[in-house]
């Protein structure tokens, strides 16, 4: 923290000094490690080897591509266990549905934020007149002006008398 | 594919397929090329014998069965160029420790067996659905007496053979039609063996050809 | 997208143009498809499927099972050996069941599992150069359909595609018989299928009805139903 600032021998022989004293050993020690292991390392001077990216995932189960059902399946009352079963995967494939279908017409909120984030200086302009946008454009200059924020351009364009003196 | 009259080249003879028929293999098809009938079916991937076990790849097994008799001499070699040229065509890293068995049936004996069994079995595994890097084909090539090459000889037995003095037979990738195998006995000259391999060439496209429309008219019954 | 839908391709087949996602610009490839480098092949010969967005695989038609993991299997335990069981579930070696993957199975609570019991299981470990081990409990430690199959019923063997086809959410064979008779069936995507009816008679038409519905359209799918429970009515 301290690295520039260089304290006297004196100042660091005083008993409160000692904790840093330690922990200056300590990092200096640290440093002439890392020089050694670095010198033992050879390092072969190449351009980094960029992790490519896949264009492709690949997915063995047919089940994913294909979208396939539940295995075991009951009808008209045979085994209510496995019928309560479908009952639930019917359901749960019903919500999946109705999510993904929701997601290609929806809008996600990536594209929601990207949108109000442009759409808020838009319609915030719409509500402001030219004066008020100009002004906003000036207002620090004249911050410090005690006068309503539409007096000073008036007191701007006043003719001023070119001094002599 | 311009049947033969006299003046044209030399074309292969009709090839007939059935795809699927035993019901106990993973993959079987049985194929007429001319005179030659073979019978070939595919088990896998499949437990192996420990001995056999190849720790990173499948081990590709090739059992030739002649007609009558024990298997000899001339099977063994057709067993050891069969595994040889599809331990390069399937994807065998894809099933280590497993394997894939091929198990060809003489039904017909005729010159040119070999190339036969390497359709038939090519076929045989296309029907199981095994994973293969590329197709093979194999074409035969006679050279008679008289120097002319013939793709497909008559072959109403004893009276043809005579006359022919080497056959050659090439395998081939879909990959760029490159040779994958080439078998030969005989003796020919070096120009007659280029203008075997040229005409075998050519002759492999019509196989490529075959062997897809075998398999479309299979799967168009599942669309 | 009509020319890459449903065309048939072979081994080394090269397949381009592929849909990618808009978001992710990545493609999901499917069984039978393979990358080498930018490209893809084909390995299996097939139909080409694609479904939206972006994913593309091979319709192959296949008898032998090759273990995927997460997919429903049946399996049959030949072996009982200490902690684990052996099940063959048709592939290229026996899987591994471990008796503390039922519900409710303790060290001290073990299941009841005998040699040749047939078990609806999971598949947990499927990898090529590993032993597949399977389970017959879900993610929470429920069985939530998986477990041991008992109580009769009759269990065939079909082509995978069939199973597919059975599975699939397009495919009305299993609603329009389930409208018709009442019955239960376990469909193992190892090519595996199991049925049970109220008689024995009942258990024979359905298991005819699903292996004669490989190639079969929707509306013959129907015409067979029908004919099915009006013979099933005349037996009774």
């Amino acid at each position: 923290m301290e690295g520039n600032v260089k304290l006297s021998k004196n100042v660091l022989q005083m008993k409160f000094m000692q904790r840093s004293v330690l922990r200056m050993e300590v990092e200096q020690n640290e440093e002439e490690k890392q020089k050694i292991i670095d010198d033992e390392h050879w390092v072969l001077d190449l351009p980094q080897l960029s992790q490519r990216e896949e264009r492709y995932i690949t997915q063995p189960s047919a089940v994913v591509c294909e979208n396939l059902q539940f295995g075991r399946m009951s009808f008209k009352g045979f085994n209510p266990e496995v019928e309560k079963l479908m009952k639930l995967h019917d359901t749960e494939s019903e919500l999946k549905q109705a999510e993904e279908r929701e997601k290609e017409i929806g809008v996600s909120e990536d594209e929601m934020a990207k949108r109000y984030s442009a759409l808020v200086g838009i319609i915030a302009k719409k509500f402001s007149t030219k004066r008020k946008h100009q002004t906003s454009a000036n207002k620090q200059d004249d911050n410090d002006d005690d006068t309503d924020s539409s007096s000073p351009p008036k007191v701007r364009r006043q003719f001023l008398k070119p001094d002599d003196s | 594919m311009e049947s033969g009259d006299g003046s044209s080249k030399p074309s292969l003879a009709a090839m007939t397929c059935v795809l699927g028929d035993l019901s106990q293999p993973d993959g079987s098809a049985e194929l007429t090329h001319g005179g030659a009938v073979v019978r070939a079916a595919v088990y896998g991937p499949c437990e192996v014998k420990m001995s056999k076990e190849i720790l990173d790849k499948a081990t590709i097994e090739v059992v030739f069965k002649p007609k009558v008799g024990l298997p000899r001499c001339e099977d063994k070699s057709r067993e050891r160029l069969i595994h040889d040229v599809f331990e390069a065509a399937v994807m065998v890293s894809l099933h280590p420790r497993s394997s894939i068995m091929i198990v060809l049936q003489e039904m017909e004996n005729a010159e040119g067996l070999m190339a036969t069994g390497v359709n038939a079995a090519c076929l045989a595994l296309l029907d199981a659905g095994i994973s293969m890097k590329f197709l093979v084909a194999a074409v035969v090539c006679f050279v008679k007496s008289d120097g002319s090459l013939d793709l497909s000889p008559e072959t109403q037995r004893g009276q043809a053979d005579l006359d022919i003095v080497a056959s050659l037979t090439f395998v081939f990738s879909e990959k760029d039609l490159n040779i994958m195998c080439v078998s030969s006995t005989g003796k020919y000259s070096v120009e007659q063996y280029d203008s075997c391999l040229h005409l075998c060439r050519e002759a492999s496209k019509s196989v490529f050809k075959f062997f897809r429309e075998s398999l479309e008219r299979k799967l168009s019954k599942s669309i | 997208m009509a020319a890459h839908m449903d065309r048939i391709v072979m081994p080394g087949d090269k397949i381009c143009d592929l849909k990618e996602s808009e978001a992710t610009r990545k493609t999901i490839l499917g069984p039978g498809l393979r990358t080498e480098g930018d490209c893809v092949y084909a390995c299996k010969p097939g139909v080409l499927k694609f479904r939206e967005p972006n994913v593309y695989w091979i319709d192959t038609h296949q008898k032998r099972y090759v273990p995927v993991k997460g997919e429903h299997v049946i399996g049959i335990v030949t072996q009982k050996a200490g902690d684990i069981f052996r099940v063959d579930i048709g592939g290229s070696v026996q899987a591994s069941l471990s008796f503390l993957s039922f519900e409710g199975s303790t060290k001290r609570n073990r299941p009841d599992v005998k040699v040749g019991d047939m078990l609806y299981c999971r598949l947990l470990v499927a990898n090529k150069d590993m032993e597949p081990e399977v389970v017959c409990i879900d993610g929470q430690g429920r069985s939530s359909g998986m477990g041991v199959v008992r109580n009769g019923g009759f269990l065939f063997k079909v082509s995978l595609n069939l199973v597919k086809k059975i599975l699939s959410s397009s495919c009305i064979l299993m609603k329009t018989l389930g409208q018709k008779l009442p019955f239960e069936v376990v469909v193992g995507l190892n090519g595996r299928v199991w049925v049970k009816g109220r008689s024995n008679k009942e258990t024979i038409a359905l298991a005819n009805a699903i292996c004669a519905s490989e190639h079969m359209t929707n509306e013959q799918i129907k015409v067979m139903c029908q004919r099915l429970a009006d013979a099933v009515a005349g037996f009774t």
